[in-house]
């Protein structure tokens, strides 16, 4: 009898360690992709970053997307867009698509619906990236003028991917069961299921048609985003065949996902510009000396290279490569240089030992940002000042760099692909006191961005703004990181510089 | 037995209504601002005044916590500033998990447990008790999150035999009875879908049970020694009776109580404290949720939660209070004089 129950334990070892297990066979085209940023609501203008407008622009459909390879514009709901005037940019619809439910396709009425719930919808987190928006006027059904209120040349890189359109007819039928029953768009991907902070599951349209006419076949058929914070968890999930694609590995489990057969690593420049504030009105900020001593103790390189295993990219000022309107690196850029560092804190009288400084960080909420900030209070200590670094949670930092109240802090801001916006708010005079710094000339320089239509006189306002902020340091800017991600090796997939993908574009073999 | 019931019952009330103002003082006084960690980066201060007079934040203190009292009374904590819908719904929608965890944890726990500390107390001073006495420290020191992470990276990652995250797969379906799975596959018949149930509960159960291994055991072992020692153990002994017999019939009967009220206490304890480890492996349980409400400061969410486990833990007290009294005669007997 004993001899039988061993045999039978025997055998369950041998089939379960051979045998591939139920969650890693793959599944005929199914992509599992993981997600770490909140999904906690199924109303498309309920939340705001870039994952959630990347899952509403495949569902319900927004205006377009921008390759970063091809570096162009692509439509998605729209087919041609033109400047008209300074404040004017006119939309035209694509008039071939059908809405999931077989319905009628995008028309101008549903734009200026959306629109109307961005602004009005008590759910909304939108309307900050409408506020330049007059109006939405129809010109037909297909085609409709956005007014500015001001010039907003940026206004289409602003919009394109974030204005997420949803049918005006769905939501006068059932309000906003609309979202919950009837999630119905003209997206290459139709919603499935929405679990909320879990599992989203997406279908693929098979009417949709790509902008340029490319061929979908291969595309995933289904697409589900699952919830994993843990980055090991996501490697894990990725090695053993749960999930397809694993996004944001951190750098120091690359080495789990290399020289294996069965993933890739996609390594991509990101556009999440990472830097070391100074609150400008806050003693010892507001000497300028004080600000560029501490950006000259703070070996950037080092860092990249020992912390972050070469995944990021140093950058001076706000725009960097992978940036519209990067034209080189700004001139005598604040690099590590702790002589120049210790000469400036003696001219701004602290010859035998710097100010006291606190500085925060976030943890948790960047790529190893607690000891990217506990490396660089280090350097700053080396340099002469005397630093006592604070690791709030997350909440109580945020809450207090919103109010001005930290001094000094490493935080990033995501997806700045178009600058204009993020230094509005950070660095214009009245943007936020977040850094409350103010300069005429920057501002008159970000006004004078905003309404130049010649790309090429627009990137010189910007080279002009960048130097501003390297020879004045109201934040010395760090690096954008290396966006590392892991895909089973029988996924084709671009991963983009926001960190997003398009999925019709992807194939599986 | 049942005044004695409705009496500990009746408790609840106002050791929630404490529960609800101390949570209510501390999160109001903890800093950070809901309505900030509600809005994007680039939200200017006219959304963050929306969302703070959306969600009644800009009301003073006094009326606020008036009215959530007033709600909580009908059983209504309002809904949650995170996901916009119903807390009482959300919590509904995720405590099955939570209670499926906890109970499959703590079974491996006690299958486990109650056996060594048998063997440790009948061996005492032995090699096989020094070994319960190493798992046991083992098991209280080890840190939940560490193990959990060791526990995925060897027996999802390396050996592929476990899932590390989830709790099924998509595209397979239990039909929902009691929102358990394995007592709802059970109950409609789907005993092909336990194993991959099971599979999925395994990792998170594993650690969970192992910090729950060395209590128990140690708990049993020391209840054990000390019914032992008794005479009517001396005379079943002298009886001829076999070491089976008396475990069985004498020592364990007898022992019950401290290791029903550890067990008890234990499953209190599971329900609360898995937060860490339902974090780790993605469980969507009450855990999951109530650490993304007090990350963005949900306070209608996390007071749910939180009067959820109090309430659970009562309740849990009240029907050990009931076991003691099933197994036990010396309790019953004292209850009926």
């Amino acid at each position: 009898m004993r001899s039988h129950i061993l045999f039978v334990v025997a055998v369950g070892l041998v089939v379960a360690l051979v045998a591939p297990p139920a969650w890693s066979q793959t599944k005929q085209q199914v992509m599992t992709i993981t997600a770490t940023e909140p999904m906690t609501t199924n109303n498309p203008y309920g939340e705001s970053s870039s994952p959630v407008y990347s899952l509403w622009c495949h569902t319900y459909g927004c205006l377009g997307r921008y390759d970063y390879t091809k570096q162009q514009l692509v439509g998605i709901l729209a087919e041609k867009w033109e400047a008209i005037d300074a404040t004017t940019w006119r939309f035209t619809l694509r008039k071939n698509l059908k809405r999931h439910d077989g319905g009628p396709g995008p028309t101008s009425a549903d734009v200026v619906h959306a629109l109307k719930r961005i602004r009005t919808d008590p759910e909304s987190v939108q309307s900050s990236f409408v506020a330049k928006v007059a109006d939405i006027v129809p010109v037909d059904d297909h085609t409709f003028d956005v007014k500015t209120k001001g010039p907003a040349v940026n206004l289409v890189v602003a919009l394109f991917d974030r204005f997420i359109i949803t049918s005006a007819e769905l939501y006068a039928k059932y309000g906003r069961e609309a979202d919950r029953k009837h999630a119905f768009g003209w997206g290459p991907y139709q919603l499935v299921e929405y679990q909320a902070d879990r599992r989203v599951v997406m279908r693929k349209n098979p009417h949709w048609t790509e902008f340029d006419g490319s061929d979908t076949k291969g595309s995933p058929e289904t697409v589900i985003l699952q919830q994993m914070r843990e980055p090991e968890q996501r490697v894990t999930a990725l090695l053993n065949g749960e999930v397809q694609v694993a996004k944001h590995i951190p750098p120091q489990l690359v080495r789990r996902l290399e020289n294996r057969k069965d993933v890739k690593v996609q390594r991509t420049g990101g556009i999440e510009v990472m830097f070391v504030a100074f609150n400008n009105k806050m003693a010892p900020w507001t000497d300028v000396r004080l600000r560029k001593a501490a950006a000259h103790a703070i070996n950037r390189d080092l860092i990249v290279k020992r912390l972050l295993s070469g995944y990021a990219q140093v950058q001076d000022g706000i725009i960097g490569p992978n940036q519209m309107c990067y034209t080189g690196a700004p001139q005598h850029p604040n690099s590590y240089d702790p002589a120049k560092s210790k000469a400036l804190l003696a001219e701004a009288g602290f010859r035998d030992g710097g100010p006291e400084i606190d500085f925060y960080t976030a943890v948790g909420r960047y790529t190893s940002d607690r000891q990217v900030a506990e490396a660089v209070a280090q350097m700053l200590r080396q340099a002469g000042f005397r630093v006592k670094l604070h690791t709030p949670e997350y909440a109580n930092f945020w809450a207090d760099v919103r109010r001005g109240k930290t001094p000094l802090y490493y935080m990033g801001r995501g997806t700045v692909f178009d600058a204009s916006d993020a230094s509005g708010q950070l660095f214009g005079t009245g943007g936020s006191p977040r850094v409350q710094y103010s300069n005429p000339k920057f501002d008159e320089l970000l006004k004078a961005q905003y309404a130049e239509t010649d790309p090429k006189k627009r990137c010189e306002i910007w080279r002009q703004m960048n130097q501003i902020l390297v020879d004045d340091v109201p934040s010395h800017f760090m690096w954008t990181h290396k966006l590392i991600t892991g895909i089973r090796a029988n996924v084709d997939i671009k991963i983009e510089s926001s960190g997003e993908m398009w999925l019709p574009s992807a194939k599986m073999r | 037995m049942l005044r004695a019931i409705v009496l500990r019952l009746a408790g609840v009330l106002p050791v929630l209504f404490l529960v609800t103002l101390v949570l209510f003082i501390l999160l109001r006084l903890a800093p950070g601002d809901a309505a900030d960690l509600l809005v994007p980066d680039e939200a200017t201060e006219e959304e963050v005044a929306r969302i703070r007079e959306r969600w009644g934040l800009d009301r003073p203190v006094l009326e606020q916590y008036t009215r959530f009292l007033i709600n909580v009374v009908k059983l209504d904590f309002g809904r949650s500033y995170r996901y916009g819908t119903d807390v009482s719904q959300l919590i509904l929608e995720r405590i099955p998990a939570t209670i499926e965890l906890a109970l499959v944890a703590l079974t491996i726990a006690a299958l486990v447990a109650i056996p060594l500390g048998i063997m440790a107390a009948l061996r005492k001073g032995k090699f096989i008790d020094s070994m319960v006495s190493v798992v046991a420290i083992t098991g209280v020191s080890t840190p939940t999150f560490w193990l959990g992470i060791l526990l995925v990276l060897f027996l999802s990652a390396e050996l592929n035999l476990l899932p590390s995250a989830g709790r099924l797969p998509y595209g397979v379906e239990v039909p929902h009875v009691t929102g358990v799975y394995l007592v709802d596959a059970a109950l409609a018949g789907r005993f092909e879908l336990l194993g991959l149930i099971a599979s999925y509960i395994a990792l998170p159960a594993l650690t969970l049970a192992f910090n729950m291994v060395g209590i128990i055991a140690r708990i049993t072992r020391s209840a054990i020694i000390d019914v032992a020692q008794e005479e009517f153990i001396t005379t079943a002994v002298a009886k001829g009776l076999s070491r089976g017999a008396i475990i069985r019939r004498h020592l364990l009967p007898n022992a019950a109580v401290p290791i029903v009220t550890i067990i008890g206490l234990e499953l209190g304890v599971l329900i609360s404290g898995s937060i860490i480890v339902e974090v780790v492996f993605s469980w969507p349980g009450l855990g999951t949720l109530l650490y993304q409400a007090i990350s963005v400061r949900d306070i209608p969410l996390t007071t749910g939660i939180v009067v959820t486990y109090t309430t659970l833990f009562i309740v849990i007290n009240v029907l050990i209070d009931v076991v003691y009294f099933l197994i036990d005669p010396r309790i019953r007997a004292s209850q009926a004089s």
